[in-house]
């Protein structure tokens, strides 16, 4: 299963040499400013962990993101289901689709400060669903619409009855779409929340917003370790799902190896 | 076998949309009958609506006109028609697409467990009849796609004879196999049949030698549309059946004139 672990020392050397180069980077930056001594700015990035600040604006980050993702997925499971069995509903649906699914959500940010209150949250996570919804959508619209009858009818003929059938099989058969595109939207979701919490001004908290509040208080080593604690978190939650992935859709398997 | 007994087609008209979008008839006012509990193999040219009869038989298709009626007690009547359909409580299809049919996600012990309706007690010793017959005790934990097609085959049909329908449709059961796992499946066939005697098989294929192997009594099929063309009794008893019966005269007589007929 796991290839790459002989290759430690080199993923290790990787990781130092990746920090050390943006430690470099900032040093650079910060020349315009008293504070030129690198190992100071070491320091201060290295505190900046210890920093409880850091923490809780971390803490609004994930549960925003949490909220606006399970948001996204309870709608596109739904909405990604009726389209893909029933006709009548995907032909309703379908030019609606294809018309509001390539609009970047970073550009109806503006519009949806409009139509919401500009107060906070509600807003910031109504801008994680909305981007999460749509590859989540259109995987399990596809997925959905491509069960072959075979499937149904094997159902049908083991006497299994209609919601049998619905949550043993039509459910079931999507489940490795949910998975796949769960990951694609798991980035989309950080991305916004990330920028919904830089652009939205109404309560100013979260890991985006303190980015943003660092560098316009010039305290570049605090950005920076705000920035890693942000990959941390992606980097975990991608861990996580690729763990739930392995453990709900263990038949899967070309899925498991990629990255 | 009691004459109450019975699974008739009666009047049976289907049609469906060729590929130019016409109205093609596949039945036009079909009647056929059927033994309870014997195998019978239907045999007929590619295209002549087996599997199109098969699925109605099973109650998956509705005909236009005309009905399936199945009577294997004295009590139940089941039916297919125009109206409606009761087929799927007592009869079970092996499709001809059988890896499609193989749900991905079911390991093979649940896929047979998945197929059985009954309590727990028996499940046991169903399972375990099946496992005893078609020999896949050692395939319980893998997923479909870990398995060769024989045995994906193997697995379709454990799966269906775990729900013990009174009335088994089987859809070119064999067709993709290679030549050794068909004989132990065919094989397979006959044994669970003699295990379970009430039961009413129907095997669709356009191999004679399958069917004449197979069958208690082989009905050839024309096809456009579907007509039947004649029944050929195969005598020999199914106890009696094993690889040498293939090379007896009586076997090549019998294939002839299903052959000559379709």
């Amino acid at each position: 299963m796991n290839k790459r672990k002989g290759h430690w020392a080199y993923r290790l050397l990787v990781l130092i040499f990746v920090p050390a180069i943006l430690g470099i980077i900032v040093n650079r930056i910060d020349r315009k400013t008293e504070t030129s001594q690198f190992w100071t700015l070491v320091n201060r990035f290295l505190y900046a962990f210890g920093d409880s600040q850091i923490y809780s604006d971390l803490m609004q980050t994930i549960w925003r993101f949490a909220l606006g993702f399970a948001i996204a997925l309870v709608c596109a499971v739904v909405v990604g289901v009726l389209m893909g069995r029933f006709k009548r509903i995907e032909n309703a649906l379908i030019d609606t689709v294809r018309l509001l699914r390539p609009i970047p959500t970073a550009a109806i940010i503006p519009l949806a400060m409009l139509v919401i209150s500009g107060i906070g949250n509600p807003l910031r996570i109504f801008i994680i669903a909305y981007g999460v919804f749509w590859p989540l959508l259109i995987h399990i619209y596809q997925d959905s619409k491509d069960i072959k009858q075979t499937l149904i009818d094997t159902g049908r003929t083991l006497g299994k009855t209609r919601v049998q059938i619905f949550c043993g099989i039509e459910l079931r058969t999507i489940l490795p779409a949910i998975m796949t595109s769960s990951r694609i939207g798991l980035a989309i979701g950080l991305l916004l929340g990330v920028t919904s919490e830089m652009l939205v001004t109404g309560d100013p908290s979260g890991i985006g917003y303190r980015i943003l509040d660092y560098e316009r208080s010039f305290k570049y080593p605090e950005m920076l370790a705000a920035i890693m604690m942000l990959a941390a978190f992606g980097w975990a939650i991608d861990w996580a799902f690729k763990w739930i992935e392995r453990k709900s859709i263990p038949w899967y398997k070309e899925r498991h190896e990629s990255f | 076998m009691t004459t109450e007994m019975y699974l008739n087609i009666k009047n049976l008209t289907k049609s469906h949309t060729a590929q130019n979008n016409s109205l093609e008839t596949v039945f036009d006012n079909f009647s056929l009958s059927f033994e309870v509990g014997k195998i019978t193999a239907l045999v007929g040219k590619v295209g002549c609506g087996k599997t199109t009869l098969l699925k109605m038989m099973a109650g998956l298709y509705r005909p236009e006109k005309g009905s399936i009626e199945f009577k294997n007690s004295a009590q139940d009547v089941f039916h297919c028609s125009a109206i409606g359909q009761s087929m799927t409580e007592i009869a079970t299809l092996v499709f001809q697409e059988y890896k499609e049919s193989l749900l991905e996600w079911q390991r093979v012990r649940t896929a047979i467990n998945w197929g059985f309706s009954g309590n727990e007690t028996k499940r046991v010793a169903v399972v375990e009849q099946i496992d005893r017959v078609l020999e896949i005790s050692k395939l319980l934990d893998r997923f479909p796609g870990e398995l060769s097609g024989g045995q994906q085959q193997k697995v379709a049909v454990a799966r269906a004879l775990a729900r013990q329908p009174k009335l088994l449709l089987m859809d070119e059961p064999f067709g993709s196999l290679d030549a050794i796992s068909r004989y132990e499946l065919e094989a397979l066939i006959l044994k669970e049949w003699l295990n379970e005697q009430s039961r009413t098989i129907v095997i669709a294929t356009h191999d004679t030698e399958e069917a004449v192997f197979l069958a208690h009594r082989v009905i050839v099929l024309g096809e456009k549309p579907c007509k039947m063309k004649g029944v050929i009794p195969v005598t020999r008893p199914i106890e009696q059946r094993a690889e040498d019966f293939k090379e007896t005269p009586e076997f090549g007589i019998t294939r002839r004139s299903v052959r000559m007929l379709l």
